[in-house]
This record gives C-alpha cells, structure tokens and sequence, in this order.
C-alpha cells in the first residue's frame, strides 16, 4: 500500500563517525548501520531525503544557556584538563565526555530535528525523520545520560511557533526528563513518557505523581513501569492512554521518540518488547463460549499463539492520528538492533511492510547469521502486574480527567478533522493490530472557537 | 582505569557489558557541582539509626550536604506511616512521598531549588538502599522559554473560520520547484538529496522497494566469499541506481569495508597491532595510541576504519562462529587464529592476534572502473590496496571453491601482526598472476585446513572450545 503521507527524512554521515570512548555503550555508528539498512531496503524511493544543516549556536542557545553552548563548543579532549570546574558545572566527562568532534555532532543531530520541525511546519511534509535526535536527557545548562543538547525541546520550540499545542511522547526505557524539565511550567506543550523507573534506574524521575506544575499542571505524564514489560501490556497501555491524551488535548503536532532501548535484549535496558510482534504463547483462562462449528463449545483454558504488538505497533498507531509527526531515535545500546527497529518503523511510517529476510549490505555481517529483521525474545521476569499497571492507568486517565473538566484550559489551536482510532481495551482483540474503523471520528470542544490568546483564566506564564 | 560512568550507567547496570568492571549501585548521588554560586552537589541521607536513635520511634531524616568545603545538615521530623498507610500505599501502587524543600536562605531562591523526596516507608526502611526519587527542578535554569504562538505570515487560528492551522507560507506551485531547487531547499532547513519522484501519480511501488534477501544460487552459500560477492553486487546496484552523486551524498563510500581502501596495508597492520596491544580491560586506551601512530589521520578516518573495517570483520567470525554469544560491543573479542606457517608459526598465541579479514574483495564500482578497464590485470598499483588481499580463512569451503575467474577476491589468508617474520598464513589455489602484484614476498602454497574446533583444542588446550563457547570473550 502506498503511503498517502510525505515524508522527510534526515541523515548526515558525519553523525556516525564519533566515537565516545571505549566501551561506552552509545555508539554513533548505529546511525550509519540503521540508514544503510533503510536504503537496502530501497526505502528511499518512497521519501525525500535531506542533509541537515548543522544547528548554529545561537540556534542551540534557544534552550541551551549561552555559556554552555559556548563551552561545548570551544573544549576539547586535549583541552579538557584545563577546565574542571567547567567540566564539573556542565556534568561533562563520565557519561557525556568530551570527544573529538562533539560539537559536531551536536550540531548535525539537532539540526536535523529542527530542520525536520521547520518543514513539519511549512507543509512541506507530513512526517520527518531524524533517527540521529531523541537526545531527551540534555538539560539548559548541563549534559546527562550520554546527551549534550536537547535536539526534542529545540525542534518543539520551533513546532510552538506554528502550533499552539504539541503532543510529546516517548517510549526510550529512560524517562524523557530532558523534555519535560523544559516544559514542566507550559500546557502548551504535553510531555507523555512511558519508562523504567525504580531500582537506582536512570535517571531518577518519572513517577506518576510527576504530573507538571503551574499552569503546566496535569500537561505532564508519566508512566513508571518495572522491569520486564511485555509487548501485550505495554501497548495496551501505549493505546489506552495515548488515545485519551489527543482525545483531550488536541495537539497540532506529535513529536515521538523512539528511543530503542525498551527493546529485548538491550545492552542498558530492562524490557521484553520486540520489534514488530512475536508471536507468545498466551494462556486464556477465561471461560469462553464459542461458537465452533455450529455448537457452542466452552473453551477452558486455552493456549493461543497471538501476534503481540510492540516497539513499531507504537509507532504504527501514533501515525494514525494524521498529525504532523516528528519522529527521532534515542537510547538504543545494542547496535544492530537499534538498526532493526528504526528500519522496520521508518518502513511502518511509509506503510511499507519489510519482509523479514535482509538484504545484502555492507553491514550485513553485523545481522548474521540469522540475517532477520526480528530479534529473539526477552527473558527479563516480567514485574509489572496486572494490577500495577492498572494502577498506574487509573492514576494518568484521572490526571487527564482534571484537563477535560478544567475550563480555564481553551484550545487555541483547531486542529484540522483526523482520526481518533477507536480503541477499548476491554474489546479489543489482541489477534488484531487496531483496525481502522469505517467511520471517521472527529472531536470538538464548545470551546473551540474561542478568539485571541487569553485561553486560560489567568494570564499564561512564559516563561 | 576504565572511566567510570556514573548515574546513567551505574544506576541502569542490568547486562554489564564488561564482567570485570565493577560498577557502583550507589545509593547516593553523585554530583560534585561546584557553582560559584549554587549550592548543593553531594546529598547523601543517614538513616536515623546512624544517630544511634532507637528506630521506630522517630522518622528523623538528615540531609546533609557540602557547600564548597562546608558540610550542612538539616534535621526533619518525618511523620510515622501507620499499618494502614502503608497498605494504602501498596493498594496504590506507589508511595506517598515526603517533600523535603531543602531551605531556600541556603540558596539563592530564584535560581536553584531542588527538590528532594523522601518516601516515609524508607525512614524506617534503608534509606541507603532507596535513596529519595528526584524531582523535577524548576527555575529559570531549568525550562524552557516558550515562543509565541503565530509566526509572521501565518495565519491565526482565531481569524479562521474553518479552523484549519497556519501551515503554508509559500504560495502553492512553488513546491514542485522546491523538489529540484536545492538551494531554496536549504533556506526551509537541510540539502535535498533525494528528492520524491516527480510524477505526481506514482505508482503503487510496492514492487519498487522494501524487498527483502533473496536466495542466492551460490553452492557456497553463506561462505564468506559469497557474501562478499553478494555485498558487492548490492553496492553496484544501489550504485547504477542512484548515480555517482548521491551515493556519495548518502555516504555509501563511506561505508562498508571499502573503507579500507583509503588505507594501505601497512597501516591496517599497524592499526590492528595498536589496538590489539593496548586491550581496554587492561587499562589502555587504544584510541589515544591511534591518534598518535596516525597524526596524518583525523579522528574521524580513524572510527570509521574501526568500525567499518575492524569491528565488521570481527563480527564476520563471531557471528559464524560464536552465534550464541554474539556481542558487536565486545571491543576486544579475538577470532580464532588458525595457523600452518611455513616458517614455523609463532609459538606465543598472544590474544592480539586476531583475525584479519579482507575488504580488498569489492569497493565503489565506480573506483574500479580504472581498474577493470585495465585488462591485464585486476588489481592495479593505484590501488592503495596494493594489489593483496586477504580473506577469512577459517571457513572450509573456502579453499574448495575454485577462483571465479571474474572474482577480484584472492583467496588468500593473513594474520596480522607487522613485520614479516611472524606472519602467519595460509594461501590457496589463485590465479597466479593476481600474485605478481606485490606479492612475490608471500610464497605460494598450499595448505591443508583444519576444522576450526580441532585448531582451538589444539592451540588452547583441551577443553577450551567450551570454555570459550560458553564464556563468549574469546581469548582472554
């Protein structure tokens, strides 16, 4: 099936050719290895692909403070040893060191998503790609968690221009805090982040009571989850709630980071999820009255193999909503499977299903022997419970409630009419990905049309 | 001493990638900070019973912290939770936290607070062990500075009446220039590489893209010599189709082991010995050795050599040869060398020695072109390769295919170590005037192969396959 969408895709080479030190787990090159995969697959035919520019400074220092940046640019690894305070002050040496190179690299993978935010926001495409961005750990005045500059909060300042509300979602393993430090104040911008959390794991926060403050109060969300989440569970939850946020809140545009290290079998990462569905022994022990062959049967227990969806069914269904789409990388430590899955899912966002099979590439010895997009299983104990996760749900879906009801909360922006895929979770059929329904919902507000830009109750703080 | 990572890695330690290291699961956080103006950088909590306090009777918390060279404490009161609470808590899932606002006169308020959690179960519980959740710090420092909504020369949203978003700023019809404009390209943001086909209607291409491996014809199928035919023939192809141009813009030559090719074989040996020398777990770094025995090189060369040419050899043989253990992040997984040397071989198995893979097979069809031309022979002075190459050799089928007269591969093995007394190698049928080139060095023998297991028990003793199958570090 064709894609209707245009989309935009980003890569420089450079990106790829930085090293941040021995056996440190991130490794730039896992860029060249994912682009490599996706033109072998000839993905390129169905999409436009674009070098980025390399971000200026002053285009950093729109969330970055200027003294960092500046430093950023100026230090070296030969260099370094003249600066401890600095290096103290920033939090650069351990996790983020100083490599050649490294303002480079900063600048060609936050270019990228503010290139791909400048033509999200001109039309000129309906998704953009950047797999080198995603850095959602950076903070205003330091690095963290192997991020320099927040290339997300950068490419969402740029979406803010032209929209007032922006969706942010993020499925890394790690909480997205880089994102949501920055828009902790704003309801201008929703920051959803579905991790690990607990256990020392970085980086610290992410509880569900983490929910925004000010007038960004309830326009955070957090989804803490333990280790060992499974496909099934994670994307019941994934759809249960992501449905509910763009039911409510409308944004203009998604920016999604698909951070792979949620992935089974991460170097760093503590999850079950596979690429695109596995298929897992599933006992029913439900009573079920079936209709079989024209008698009623009633099945008790049963095993069924069904289709799990996964790391790429998050995608699948963001992609549905018809929004503007910003889509980055993130974490992802082991390198060829971070290659596998941002393949399949830039495949996913061309509507392009990839057969399992690689071709032939320079890097194929990286994928033998099986040379298969699919990666085995996770063995990680799965520790999330049923009635943990239920928990967890009930807590964000109330959180969310507090915006439905809140009238001081106008929606400036009409979105134009797009599809809400219908999802129930107590109806739904995990044989099935999530259908397209026939008839198309569209949701207004009566408070849609209000004129000018006073739309709370009090005054909006930009701060 | 190998850095070490702190927060993000000591905190998230769940599959080491290096059994030896130790990693701190500390439960304080370290962040030696040192503002000239803020505070704080080393928070650590006591439990109360380190107060020599009998427990349960107070949930006393101090934090204690060091400003500068001055070590502050604050002593809370925390409130007992009661059985009751502490099932409500577990019935919800999360804990009910205690918020400690560090007091503002030690900071300056407006530009530094940090927040700290202490969930009360953990006063009587190990504070050690559970150290408080981060909150999220707010202040000018900290978020971000929201632009205006409305761009000049958009539309707004309350002038509409349709409620369509402002998203056009250039007049309709200036797309299609856009597509092969490049310049005006770069004024929205990025060069154009690949531009989408013109036709406004194209086609459902399904049959033009997203295609998968198919099965080759080889008889030697999946044998090294038919990968690298296979990877070869899929450069050329994405090379005709793409043109000279953009498959340099994609940076295809920069991929792959025609990297190789910018090297000579000298200073692949050299590479390798650098690197295997100076192995991290003992505490080197080679990469500061690489910069060193190769000043002419920049950085960038030099990664991408190691992870175009290197790693990806290493992972041709770990990944045939140890499925089960496959770790591309293993820096220092050494193949196994297999060895008839003429000479006598080397009697020390160092773990440098490695596996040494030949990318000299294929390269830019459009590098070679010179080179085919150039009928009487395939290999070429011009060549930085120098006209020898070297393949895998621990793959029995190797020696048993006959050279495709078409091939560019010679089939010939080598390991690397400099200097030519302590080469080890194994050479096969060739065409021999594929030799002349450089090569009169090298005698042209044949060498019976052992298989692989039996070459491992003998170099290693007995016993060892397994121990290196299981283990999956290689030599070590």
């Amino acid at each position: 099936m064709r894609s209707k969408e245009k989309i935009s895709y980003f890569y420089d080479g450079d990106v790829g050719s930085v090293y941040f030190g021995p056996n440190h787990p991130m490794k730039p090159h896992r860029l060249c290895m994912t682009h490599h995969l996706v033109l072998s697959y000839e993905l390129h035919k169905k999409m436009e692909i674009y070098r980025p520019h390399k971000a200026y400074p002053a285009e950093l220092a729109q969330f970055h403070s200027a003294d960092y940046v500046e430093f950023l640019h100026r230090i070296t690894p030969d260099t370094q040893h003249l600066f401890p305070n600095e290096l103290a002050k920033y939090n650069l040496g351990e996790d983020c060191p100083v490599f050649e190179n490294l303002f480079e690299f900063c600048q060609i993978y936050a270019g990228g998503t503010i290139d791909a935010a400048r033509r999200l926001n001109n039309g000129i495409c309906d998704i953009a790609i950047n797999w080198a961005g995603g850095l959602h750990h950076a903070k205003k005045c330091e690095a963290s968690g192997f991020c320099y500059i927040n290339d997300l909060v950068l490419g969402i300042l740029e979406l803010l221009k032209y929209h007032a509300r922006v969706l942010y979602i993020d499925i890394d393993v790690h909480h997205g805090d880089g994102v949501e430090e920055a828009f902790y104040f704003t309801d201008r911008v929703m920051t959803v982040s579905f991790h690990k959390y607990g256990d020392l794991f970085f980086p610290g926060t992410g509880d569900v009571k983490e929910i925004g403050e000010k007038e960004g109060k309830f326009y955070a969300i957090n989804v803490p989850l333990k280790d060992g989440i499974d496909d099934a569970s994670f994307n019941r939850l994934f759809k249960t709630i992501i449905a509910k946020v763009v039911e409510t809140y409308l944004p203009g545009v998604i920016v999604l980071q698909c951070g792979a290290d949620s992935l089974a079998g991460d170097r760093l990462g503590c999850f079950n999820l596979s690429i695109d569905g596995a298929y897992l022994p599933v006992i029913e022990e439900l009573l079920c009255v079936c209709v079989l062959f024209g008698k009623i049967v009633t099945l008790l227990p049963f095993i069924l193999f069904i289709l799990c969806a996964s790391h790429a069914e998050c995608v699948r269904f963001v992609k549905k909503f018809n929004l503007p789409l910003l889509v980055t990388g993130g974490g992802g430590y082991t390198k060829e499977n971070v290659a596998r899955c941002w393949t399949v899912e830039t495949g996913v966002l061309l509507d392009t299903d990839l057969p399992n099979e690689i071709p032939e590439n320079d890097y194929s010895k990286y994928f033998a022997p099986e040379n298969t997009l699919k990666i085995p299983s996770g063995y990680i104990e799965n520790l999330n419970t049923k009635s943990y996760i239920s928990t967890i749900k009930m807590q964000v879906l109330e959180n969310l409630r507090c915006i439905q009801h809140a009238p001081s909360v106008q929606m400036q922006e009409v979105p134009p009419d797009f599809y809400i895929p219908d999802f129930d979770e107590d109806e739904q059929n995990p044989d099935e990905r999530v259908d397209q329904h026939t008839q198309d919902k569209q949701i207004q507000r009566d408070d849609e049309y209000y004129e000018g830009d006073n739309d709370n109750d009090h005054t909006m703080d930009d701060v | 001493m190998p850095p070490n990572f702190f927060l993000k890695l000591n905190m998230v330690q769940k599959r080491p990638f290096n059994d030896e290291e130790s990693y701190e699961g500390s439960s304080k956080h370290h962040r030696q900070l040192d503002y000239t103006n803020q505070l704080v950088s080393f928070l650590q909590f006591v439990h109360a019973e380190d107060k020599a306090q009998p427990p349960n009777t107070s949930g006393e918390v101090v934090v204690s912290f060091k400003e500068g060279d001055e070590k502050h404490e604050i002593t809370s009161e925390l409130p007992l939770p009661t059985e009751k609470d502490r099932a409500n808590e577990e019935e919800k899932g999360a804990e009910a936290p205690f918020y400690l606002l560090l007091s503002p006169e030690r900071y300056n308020a407006d530009r530094h607070i940090r927040r700290i959690v202490v969930h009360s179960e953990e006063t009587h519980g190990s504070l050690l062990e559970s150290p408080p959740h981060k909150l999220v710090p707010i202040g000018p420092d900290y978020q971000a500075d929201i632009p205006e909504w409305g761009a000049p020369g958009a539309k707004n949203a309350s002038e509409s009446s349709d409620g369509f978003e402002p998203v056009t700023l250039f007049p309709l019809g200036l797309e299609s220039h856009l597509s092969e404009n490049c310049d005006v390209q770069n004024k929205l943001g990025g060069i154009c590489v690949i531009a989408m086909p013109e036709s406004p209607l194209f086609a459902n291409n399904d049959d033009e893209a997203g295609h998968g491996r198919t099965d080759c014809n080889c008889e030697d199928s999946d044998s090294v010599r038919c990968v690298r035919k296979h990877i070869k023939e899929a450069r050329e192809n994405l090379w005709t189709a793409l043109g000279q141009e953009r498959f340099s813009e994609l940076g295809f030559s920069d991929m792959g082991e025609v990297v190789a090719e910018k090297w000579s074989q000298e200073e692949e040996l050299l590479f390798r010995e650098v690197v295997f020398s100076n192995p991290v777990s003992s505490g080197n770094n080679f990469w500061d050795h690489l910069s060193t025995v190769f000043p002419s090189r920049t950085k960038r060369d030099i990664v991408s050599y190691y992870f175009n040419v290197l790693v990806l050899q290493t992972r041709s043989v770990q990944n045939r040869y140890d499925p089960m253990n496959i770790d591309s992040d293993d820096e220092e997984w050494r193949g196994i060398v297999e060895s008839e040397d003429d000479e006598g071989g080397s009697d020390d198995e160092e773990e440098g020695d490695s596996v040494v893979e030949s990318p000299g097979c294929y390269g830019d069809p459009y590098a070679r072109n010179e080179i085919l031309d150039n009928g009487s022979r395939e290999y070429d002075g011009s060549v930085p390769f120098e006209g020898f190459s070297d393949c895998e050799h621990v793959k029995l089928s190797c020696d048993e295919d006959p050279i495709d007269s078409s091939s560019r591969c010679h089939l010939g093995s080598f390991v690397g170590r400099s200097g030519g007394d302590s080469h080890e190698y194994v050479l096969e049928h060739c065409e021999t005037k594929l030799w002349d080139v450089g090569c009169s060095t090298w005698p042209k023998t044949e060498v019976e192969f052992l298989p692989t297991c039996s070459m491992i028990e003998e170099v290693f003793g007995l016993g060892s396959l397994e121990y290196m199958a299981g283990d999956g570090k290689g030599l070590s």
